[in-house]
């Protein structure tokens, strides 16, 4: 089942093309990475989302509920959120601001046990009766998502949960982003951390000026991505047949240094079969898994070569 | 109606008062300002009046323009972007949220202002509450309200894109409602007919600018003008 569905989305404000025709589904139970780099549309999805925005056309339902029609207002009790600017009450203590935010979701029972289990989840039980505007930014970061399980949300949207947090926030923010997955909830998340999003995302979009460049499993897109260094013996045969193997995606010479692209890991072997067929002597292969940061970087790069173009 | 959703924002409102301690300064400053050019401006009438006698004819609308500041100032603190769209996001009701903020960020500062303007005439060896001063604060407050209201309307039918309309807008509701009693102060029933003078308008027009530049400093919309 799909958490959520947009289809044909866009948004205009103004002149400016803010999302031109997304189209991506978020299934149940699954972290979903949205990136892309400053102005690329990751907010207004994100305020769409939260209908906080309106589309300008296209269609996003959320949890089943077109986010547009009033109804949509009893499903936000599933939803939790940060969103970029946290929207803490500054001079009030984290407690308070949990205790708020409680009272605007759940009834009175179990509100101070639920507040305190969360304060701890987050590290904030030291200080929690001081004003949030003595915080520093990560653990307000923290504070924040702690205000965004106070609903024990289905799902939740968060829009760059690790800005601004050490590595100990970081490693704390991660485990309780894996454990709401264990039990079954729904993530999405908006970011510019490349590295943390393929530690915990399960599928990433990219999107870059509006438009949507990939939606697929972090798995899938590394399989394509596998980067071979070999070192080869001097004297040794050519290398031209390379052009005529259709699992080598490319391949470039540098003296005895041969740097190749594969489709998939698995060629590898073959790769070494070819080259002892071909009488080089192979003197050393170093495999490389090209990270998500690497085709982040490529899309992203082709993107604006194809627009400039 | 969330009922509890509401007491939370009456309480939050409460507890987060104290942030309202820096606008009253604020408008303290400005509003003893204008009262100095007030007293030691030309005649309000025909008449010559003394100073002091010009000063309870103005009261009124300094007072308005206190309350005026001090609501619209704290308003657009409390519903600051960043609060409000955390608001937006719960399932809160809209008109809950309005109301809600409405009527305890309007009603207080009101009150307070009230509080803080009244001894200030008895100081001044006037009469606590003049009957003018009575009848001008029932005309202001709903007045005022319906500026606040308007305001923050406006503010939230645009979500995302409102960056400056908020200032702005108040701002010209707060000059426009002002005018508006200044001119027609008489068919309400004040004892006096005042003309708009220039030395007026000046003193209207710097306090709005310089409420424009607080309320711009204190919401940050300054530097968030580039929401995507």
């Amino acid at each position: 089942m799909d958490s959520i569905s947009i289809s044909h989305l866009s948004k205009k404000i103004g002149k400016t093309q803010i999302l031109d025709d997304i189209s991506l589904t978020v299934q149940s139970g699954e972290i979903f990475s949205y990136l892309g780099p400053n102005g690329a549309g990751k907010t207004t999805t994100l305020r769409i989302l939260l209908n906080i925005l309106k589309p300008t056309s296209g269609t996003v339902t959320v949890l089943g509920t077109d986010v547009t029609s009033p109804e949509y207002r009893h499903t936000r009790k599933k939803i939790g959120f940060v969103l970029e600017n946290t929207g803490l009450y500054e001079y009030l203590s984290a407690a308070d601001n949990l205790e708020f935010y409680d009272r605007l979701y759940n009834s009175p029972d179990g509100r101070q046990k639920r507040i305190t289990r969360l304060l701890e989840q987050v590290d904030l039980s030291a200080v929690k009766d001081k004003p949030v505007s003595t915080f520093s930014f990560g653990m307000k970061q923290r504070l924040a998502l702690a205000r965004a399980l106070i609903n024990d949300p289905s799902l939740l949207f968060l829009d760059e949960p690790m800005k601004g947090l050490d590595v100990e926030g970081r490693v704390m923010i991660r485990k309780i982003l894996l454990d709401l997955k264990k039990n079954g909830a729904t993530i999405f998340l908006n970011s510019h951390d490349l590295d943390e999003m393929q530690r915990i995302s399960s599928r990433v979009a990219v999107i870059n000026k509006g438009k949507l460049l990939l939606c697929d499993s972090y798995e899938n897109l590394a399989k394509g991505t596998t980067h071979i260094e070999l070192e080869i013996g001097t004297g040794a045969g050519s290398l031209q047949n390379f052009d005529s193997i259709p699992w080598i995606t490319s391949w470039q010479q540098e003296g005895n240094m041969v740097h190749i692209e594969l489709e998939n890991p698995e060629y590898r072997n073959q790769l070494s079969h070819a080259l002892t067929g071909m009488g080089i002597v192979i003197l050393e292969m170093k495999t490389e898994k090209r990270g998500l940061e690497e085709i982040y970087l490529n899309l992203i790069r082709n993107d604006e070569v194809e627009e400039n173009e | 109606m969330n009922s509890e959703g509401v007491f939370a924002i009456k309480a939050l409102v409460w507890k987060d008062s104290k942030n309202l301690i820096p606008y009253f300064a604020f408008c303290l400053v400005i509003t003893g300002w204008a009262l100095i050019l007030i007293v030691f401006s030309g005649p309000v009438t025909g008449d010559s009046p003394e100073a002091l006698d010009r000063l309870v004819a103005y009261t009124p609308f300094i007072i308005a323009m206190f309350s005026a500041a001090v609501m619209i100032t704290s308003l657009s603190e409390e519903t600051r972007e960043n609060t409000m769209e955390a608001l937006l996001c719960t399932p809160m009701d809209l008109r809950d949220i309005l109301c809600t903020k409405i009527l305890f960020i309007s009603v207080f500062p009101y009150a307070i202002s009230m509080i803080l303007m009244l001894p200030l005439l008895t100081v001044l060896g006037k009469p606590v509450v003049s009957v003018a001063v009575l009848y001008q604060m029932l005309v202001d407050l709903p007045l005022a309200l319906l500026v606040v209201a308007s305001a923050t309307i406006a503010w939230l039918k645009i979500p995302g894109k409102h960056h400056g309309i908020l200032p702005m807008f108040t701002s010209a509701c707060i000059l426009v409602s002002l005018f508006f009693c200044f001119n027609f102060g008489a068919s309400y029933g004040l004892p006096f007919n005042l003309p708009v003078s220039p030395l007026f308008t000046t003193v209207l027009l710097v306090f709005s600018l310089s409420l424009v530049y607080v309320i711009y400093e204190k919401t940050g919309t300054i530097e968030k003008s580039n929401v995507i």
